[in-house]
Formats: structure tokens, C-alpha cells, sequence
């Protein structure tokens, strides 16, 4: 059974562009394009992972773990941040949230982001 | 003819008084006062000569004949006086009394020669006098009569309230030279009355001639208590003097009338000698104590205004102890001191009470002022300003000389005190009137002429204080306020470099984004996702990867600098194997080396080398930037790295043998925006950040960093040295 991602991002381009490579990839894929969005869709697709931008409208994503993290059956939900918002500050709050791995994106290349991800669900 | 020291005494006062008269009238012939004075002086002269010839007379009728001559004097004392006493008081509509009175002096001067007037003797103990008669009762009281319109004139003059402290004082003089001369002038007439008084009263006649010629000669007078009162002192010690004498004869006399006068006399006229000074101190402050005991004692001002003086450097209390002295000791309604700046400066009011502003400084500014004193080296007093300009003779100067009167008088000023040094003025203290309206008299003048010499030298000091204070204290602001400027503009350039980082920073994020969307869809493409791709496509894709991958490189290293800059880096230290880390950056980097055909090799350690302890990410990217420049330079050969153990350090080397550098290259190699020589040819995608960096991250990891070359074309040893612990 394909495992289920939950890609939070807002920009409309990378949002297609990753999307293109995990199906390919052969996952199964739900986007969000707010943090709103995400926490609803939680809640009812239930995923395997969340990959979470950081830098998002209103709601930006360290807003988002710390709702997440509030509910117990989402309390170990593997989270990989992706951003190319990478100040210390912001990343230390993002491991103390439990997030597996906080990804620059420039520095990778989508394959590189789907084989640390098939990583992460072993 | 008899003569003796007695009866020669009227002679000798005759041709003082006459002498007087001519001097008077030389000084200004011109002037009425001055001529009806000598007149005065004339009849005054007859009245003494014929006073010495009537006692030198041996015969009664040349007694008469001598008394009758005094008579042709006399007879015109009443109206010279009143005519005296019109023009020193500027009074008006007295003509007709004044002709009446000179026609009653003409028709007594006639009746005079007759027996009517005086004839016969009346015999005294001292000599002989005339018996009056008729008409001299009649003479006598056309005398009284024009004598009190003088005085009434002269006291109505004295009462005047529009008149200057100066003509006030001299009002008096008059007032007691005319007091003196009927008082004891009158008691001649006695003896022709049977009347026996020795007939002293000529003297009246001198004192009354002087009195009057000071008066009218003098700019300045002295106050006249003080006259007064040192004519008593010496009198009185004069009068105990000679008691002291004729005690000490009596005593003689009494008890050693066997001893010679000639032994005694000189003894007690050295006693009384001996005893005079002491008599006179003690006579004096006793009238200082009681009869002019508002007079200042001079020394006592000096020598206070100079101990206290001495105790301030400070030009503004300095000014004040010297305003307040003047003020308390001169009783002044106003005081300024005005400086001149030293070297040649403008004048500036230094301290000023009572004065108004603007006048002090109006005062000042008329060049004339500044050189007349310059000039005449002495105070210059308003009221003197009228004697002065009588007797200038140059028109100009005359009418400048009126000018500064007026000034003078507008602003209320009554007296320049000039400040000399040397010759030179240095300031002016100006003076208002005193509260009482008195004048400044000759000992006020001297006072304040030694007081000044006193200030100038203190004032002088004060101002070369203050001046060098000054300058210490202009420069102590200037450094200030150069610091406050550098501050402000330091806090500009750290506002401005937050700005640039925080802009830096921000752009990057900016920018990321599309790179990330190119360097994706590429990696994407080349995998085949958007199907295979035709050959031709294949490099190309892989050109704008390698370009976007330098975009993306270039976008870090800036986000680096800003964070760096802007101290925003943290340090996660962590232990680790850092020959691993090498073989694995080796690993990595291999795929760029076997496509420029050159090599990369890592000289095995001769023992194995311990863990560190350090940021591994920021070492990590440290070693890459190295090498990664080191396989950017190099064009043949290859790429050496080792790794050594120096004490608790462990330092890798990285060997290239590329373009290597000069000097200047090396010395500014870690800067940001520098780039080796080379790097403009061979790496123009770089913007030269790398290595700044590099550095910094070693640096936050307490290593060292730096490069060795032995010249171009002889490749380039990059050194790092990193603590164990």
C-alpha cells in the first residue's frame, strides 16, 4: 500500500513540481497550501509523513507543529521541514517540535528529498 | 622803619595774594570770573600793603595817610564781590544793583580822602588805628548789604538741584572763603570803633585769595571735610604741642632756673618735636572717628582689594570683588568694567551693575575716548570734560572732546578708570556718579588710580586664566562633540550594515525560490521523469544545473556573510572523526577531478588521529569551499590533503599545484569580495565570499586558517588548524 504524504507548501510551482515526483515516486500525495489547510487535512486523511514548509501565510509552520504536537494521536507523526527559511532560531524551534529533519531546499533536488523521505518511513 | 618778622608778614601775604591775582588772569584772561577775581586780588593786595606800611608808620599822619590808602581798596570790596558772586552763580537781572553798587564804591572811594570817613587814632597796646566817622558808618553798611546779597547769591547757587557734584563742592569753597573773610576780615573795622583787637585780620585776606584761586584753577577738588578736617588735626596738635611747650618753660622756670635756657630750650623743643608725631596720630584717629569718618581708608581697600584679589583666578568673581569694592568704598550708583580681549580683541562688557547695556559699550567704541587716555595715562572725569575743553585750543579736538561729554552724560558715566599694563589699556572701568552726588575728589582719584594698577595686573591674569581655560575647555567640547559625531555616525553605518544583512537575508530567501524550482525540474528532466530527453538537450540541462548550482552556492555564502556579520551563527559542537569527514568530502568531489583529469588524494596518517570536537556542518563546508577552490585553480597535476597531529591540534593541509600566489594576493585572501589574481581568470563565477567564510566558520571553531605560496605558477598550500578538544 502506497504511503501517504501530506506536502504543506504555498508556493503553486514547487507545490506541482514535487507532486510530479512523488506519484512518480509512487506515493500517494495530498496537498495543502496554508497551515489551515494542513490541520484539517490531518485530521482526516490521517498520512504517513508531512512534509511542512515553514515560511507559510498567516499560520507559518512552526504555528503548525506546536497545534499538531497538541494532539496525541498526531504526537509522533513523522514531520520533515523543508524551507529555504533557515535561521538558527527557526530551526531549533523545529527540532525541539520533533521534526525529523529540516531540509533546505536549494540544496536539494526532488529525488534527493523523496530518497530522504523513503529514509525517514523505513 | 621797624621792621620785624611780625610786621612783615602782611608784605609777604600782599605779594602772594598779587601774585595769585596775575596768575589767575593769565590763565584766562578772557574769562569774567577770572578777572573780577583779580580784580578782588588787587584790592586785596592794597589792603594788605597799606596794612604793612599803617604798622610801619612813624607818624600819626602817615598812619592816617596809609589807612586811607587801604580805604581805596576796600571801597570796592563790596561790589567786586557781589559782581564776583553774579558770575559764579550765572545770576540774572542784578545789573542795576551791581552798577549801584559800583557807583556807591566811586562816591566812597571820594568821601574816603575826606575827614568825614576816617580821621584821628585811637591808641592800642599794639599800635594806632583811624577813628571811623560818619560816612564810614555809612560805608559800613553798604558793605554788610552787598556782602549778604553775595552770600545769598552763592547760597542759592549751592541749593540749586541741577548742579554737578563738582560745582557743588566748589559752591562751598567759595561759601567758606567769603565765611572766612567775614568773619575775620570784619574784625578790622573793629579798632575804628575803640574796639581793641590785634589786627590779624589780614590773614583772612590770604586764606580767602587762596581759597578761592583753588577753586576757580582747580578741576578737581578735595573734599573739604578732609581739608577741614587735617587743618583741625594739625591745628589741634599743633595747639598741644606748644602747651606741652610752655608747661614744660613753666616747669623750668619752677624747679631748674639754675640751669642754663640754652641747654633747656633745645631740650624741649626736641620733646616737643618727639611728641608731635604721636600727637598727630592720635588727633588724627580721633577725626577720623568722629569728623570724617566716611572717608575710605585707603590703605585698607588696597590692601584688602589685593589679598583678595589674589585668591581668585576666575574673571568673573574676580570682576565682581572689584565692582563691589569700587561700589561699597566710592558708594556708586553704577560700576562697569569693560575688557579688552587680549591680542588685540574687541572690548567686551566683563561686569556691569547699574549701567544699561548699550551705553556701556557706546561709550567704549568712540575711538577718541580709548586715545585720549591712551594719551594722558590718567582717569578721565565728566565733569573735568568742561575745564578741558576750555582750555583746548584745537577746534576739532574740542568739538570731539563735547561730543564725548554729551555721552558721557547721556549714559550717565562720570568717570574712566583706565586699566594699563605696560602702557597699554586693557580694559576701562567706568564709573557712575556717587549716590551722595558728591564729586570725585583728589583722593578718590588717587585711591582709584592705584586701585586700578592693582586690577589690571589681577584682571590681566584672570583673562590669560580664562583664555587658556578656554582653549582647554573649546577643545575638551570639540573632542566631545568629534566622538559624539563618530558615535552617530558608527550607529548610522551599524543601523545601515543591519539593514544590508537583514536585506541581504531577505533577497536570499528571495531568491532561493526560483532556484529551487530550476535546479528541480532540471535534476528532473535529466532523470527522465518528462521522458528522455534528446541528446543534443542532455549538456545544456546540465550547463544551467552547474550555473544554477553556482547561484545557489553564491546565495549561501551571502546568507552566510549576513549571519555572520550580523553575529547570528550559533556553534553545535559535536565529536567526530574529522579523516572521515575528509574522505568523505574526497567521496564527493571525485565526479569534478576525473572530469578536469586531475587528481585528489588524501595521504594516509603514519598513526591514527583522535576525534575532534567541533561544528561538523560548519567544518564540513569549511573543507569543501578548499578544496573545491583548490580543483578551481587547478589545471594539471592534482590535489594533495593531509591530515597531522601537532600537539592538541590536528591540522590539514591542502597541496594544489595551480595558479598560485603573490603576496598581495595572500594578504587579502580572506577578506570578503577579494579574489586571487587567478580567480578573475580562471573562476569569474565566484564573487570571492567563499574563503571569508571559510575563515569565519574555523574561526568560530577557535582554528586557523591560512594559505602558503611560493609564487605564480607554483600552486598554493591551504592550511587549517583546528583544537582537538
Amino acid at each position: 500500500m502506497a504511503k501517504k504524504i501530506l506536502i504543506i507548501e504555498d508556493e503553486k510551482i514547487l507545490r506541482e513540481m514535487y507532486y510530479d515526483k512523488f506519484v512518480q515516486a509512487g506515493f500517494d500525495i495530498i496537498l495543502a497550501d496554508s497551515a489551515e489547510e494542513g490541520i484539517e487535512l490531518v485530521s482526516k486523511v490521517k498520512p504517513d509523513l508531512i512534509l511542512l514548509d515553514i515560511l507559510l501565510p498567516k499560520t507559518n509552520g512552526i504555528s503548525f507543529l506546536t497545534r499538531l504536537r497538541k494532539k496525541p494521536e498526531f504526537n509522533s507523526l513523522p514531520v520533515v521541514a523543508f524551507s529555504n527559511f533557515d535561521s538558527p532560531e527557526t530551526k531549533k524551534a523545529a527540532f525541539e517540535l520533533g521534526v525529523k529533519d529540516y531540509l533546505i531546499k536549494t540544496n536539494f533536488t526532488p529525488k534527493e528529498i523523496v530518497d530522504k523521505i523513503k529514509s525517514y518511513l523505513k | 622803619m621797624d621792621i620785624t618778622p611780625t610786621s612783615l608778614l602782611p608784605l609777604i601775604s600782599a605779594i602772594l595774594v598779587f601774585g595769585l591775582g596775575l596768575f589767575v588772569f593769565s590763565k584766562n584772561p578772557k574769562s569774567k570770573l577770572n578777572i573780577v577775581f583779580s580784580l578782588i586780588t588787587v584790592t586785596v593786595t592794597i589792603w594788605l600793603f597799606g596794612t604793612f606800611m599803617m604798622f610801619n608808620s612813624q607818624t600819626d599822619k602817615q598812619a592816617i595817610f596809609w589807612d586811607r590808602f587801604i580805604y581805596m581798596g576796600v571801597v570796592f570790596v563790596p561790589a567786586l564781590m557781589y559782581h564776583f558772586s553774579i558770575i559764579f552763580s550765572n545770576r540774572r537781572g542784578q545789573k542795576k544793583l551791581l552798577i549801584l553798587s559800583y557807583i556807591f564804591s566811586c562816591i566812597f572811594l571820594i568821601l574816603s580822602r575826606t575827614e568825614y570817613f576816617v580821621s584821628d587814632l585811637f591808641k592800642y597796646d599794639w599800635g594806632v588805628h583811624t577813628q571811623a566817622k560818619f560816612f564810614h558808618h555809612v560805608f559800613l553798611l553798604n558793605f554788610f548789604y552787598f556782602l549778604s546779597l553775595t552770600l545769598r547769591n552763592f547760597y542759592q547757587y549751592y541749593r540749586d538741584k541741577s548742579l554737578g557734584g563738582l560745582e557743588k563742592t566748589r559752591a562751598k569753597y567759595v561759601f567758606f572763603a567769603f565765611f572766612v573773610l567775614i568773619i575775620i576780615g570784619s574784625t578790622a573795622y573793629a579798632p575804628a570803633y575803640q574796639i581793641s583787637i590785634y589786627p590779624f585780620s589780614f590773614v583772612s585776606g590770604l586764606i580767602f585769595t587762596v581759597i578761592l584761586a583753588y577753586a576757580i584753577l582747580k578741576y578737581r577738588l578735595m573734599d573739604i571735610r578732609f581739608v577741614l578736617g587735617r587743618g583741625a588735626v594739625y591745628g589741634f596738635s599743633l595747639i598741644t604741642i606748644i602747651l606741652l611747650a610752655f608747661l614744660l618753660i613753666f616747669l623750668r622756670d619752677q624747679f631748674l632756673d639754675t640751669v642754663p635756657l640754652n641747654i633747656t630750650g633745645p631740650l624741649i623743643l626736641i620733646i616737643g618735636i618727639l611728641f608731635f608725631q604721636p600727637v598727630f596720630k592720635f588727633f588724627e584717629k580721633l577725626a577720623s572717628k568722629y569728623f570724617y569718618y566716611t572717608f575710605y581708608s585707603y590703605q585698607t581697600v588696597l590692601t584688602n582689594l589685593g589679598k583678595k584679589s589674589t585668591q581668585f583666578l576666575d574673571l568673573d568673581k574676580l570682576s565682581s570683588l572689584i565692582i563691589s569694592t569700587l561700589i561699597d568704598t566710592m558708594k556708586l550708583e553704577r560700576t562697569i568694567i569693560i575688557l579688552k580681549e587680549p591680542y588685540g580683541g574687541k572690548y567686551k562688557i566683563q561686569k556691569n551693575v547699574g549701567f544699561r547695556e548699550e551705553n556701556g559699550i557706546s561709550l567704549i567704541k568712540d575711538n577718541f575716548l580709548t586715545n585720549w587716555i591712551k594719551k594722558n595715562q590718567k582717569p578721565l572725569i565728566c565733569e573735568e570734560l568742561s575745564f578741558i575743553i576750555r582750555d583746548t585750543t584745537d577746534k576739532e579736538e574740542k568739538e570731539k572732546l563735547e561730543k564725548l561729554r554729551e555721552n558721557m552724560k547721556r549714559a550717565e558715566a562720570s568717570l574712566f578708570l583706565p586699566l594699563f599694563i605696560e602702557k597699554k589699556i586693557i580694559g576701562i572701568i567706568v564709573l557712575g556718579n556717587k549716590i551722595s552726588g558728591d564729586p570725585y575728589s583728589e583722593q578718590d582719584i588717587d585711591l582709584l588710580t592705584n586701585l586700578s594698577d592693582q586690577a589690571s595686573i589681577s584682571l590681566q591674569n584672570a583673562m590669560l586664566y580664562h583664555k587658556v581655560k578656554g582653549f582647554g575647555e573649546k577643545l575638551e567640547k570639540e573632542v566631545e562633540k568629534r566622538t559624539k559625531e563618530l558615535k552617530e555616525a558608527y550607529e548610522k553605518l551599524k543601523k545601515l550594515d543591519r539593514a544590508k544583512s537583514e536585506f541581504v537575508s531577505i533577497a536570499s530567501h528571495q531568491l532561493r525560490t526560483p532556484l529551487t524550482v530550476i535546479k528541480g525540474y532540471i535534476s528532473m528532466m535529466l532523470e527522465k521523469d518528462y521522458g528522455n530527453p534528446p541528446e543534443v538537450m542532455k549538456p545544456p540541462l546540465k550547463n544551467i544545473y552547474t550555473s544554477n548550482e553556482r547561484l545557489i552556492k553564491l546565495v549561501n555564502d551571502l546568507l552566510n556573510v549576513s549571519r555572520i556579520e550580523a553575529g547570528r551563527i550559533e556553534i553545535k559542537k559535536e565529536s567526530f572523526s574529522l579523516e572521515e569527514i575528509v574522505k568523505s568530502i574526497i567521496e564527493e568531489l571525485k565526479g569534478l577531478t576525473e572530469k578536469k583529469g586531475i587528481y585528489l588524494k588524501l595521504e594516509k596518517p603514519r598513526k591514527s588521529l583522535p576525534n575532534i570536537s567541533a561544528d561538523k556542518d560548519k567544518i564540513r563546508q569549511a573543507i569543501v569551499n578548499i578544496i573545491d577552490n583548490a580543483i578551481h585553480y587547478t589545471v594539471k597535476e592534482g590535489i594533495v590533503v593531509k591530515i597531522e597531529e601537532y600537539g592538541n591540534k590536528l591540522r590539514i593541509s591542502i597541496k594544489d599545484t595551480g595558479e598560485g600566489m603573490t603576496k598581495t594576493e595572500l594578504s587579502c585572501l580572506f577578506e570578503s569580495f577579494s579574489r586571487g589574481k587567478a580567480g578573475t581568470k580562471l573562476w569569474t563565477e565566484g564573487a570571492g565570499l567563499g574563503l571569508y567564510v571559510t575563515k569565519k566558520f574555523i574561526e568560530l571553531n577557535k582554528g586557523k586558517i591560512w594559505a602558503e605560496s611560493t609564487g605564480k605558477n607554483k600552486g598554493s598550500t591551504f592550511y587549517i588548524e583546528l583544537p582537538i578538544k
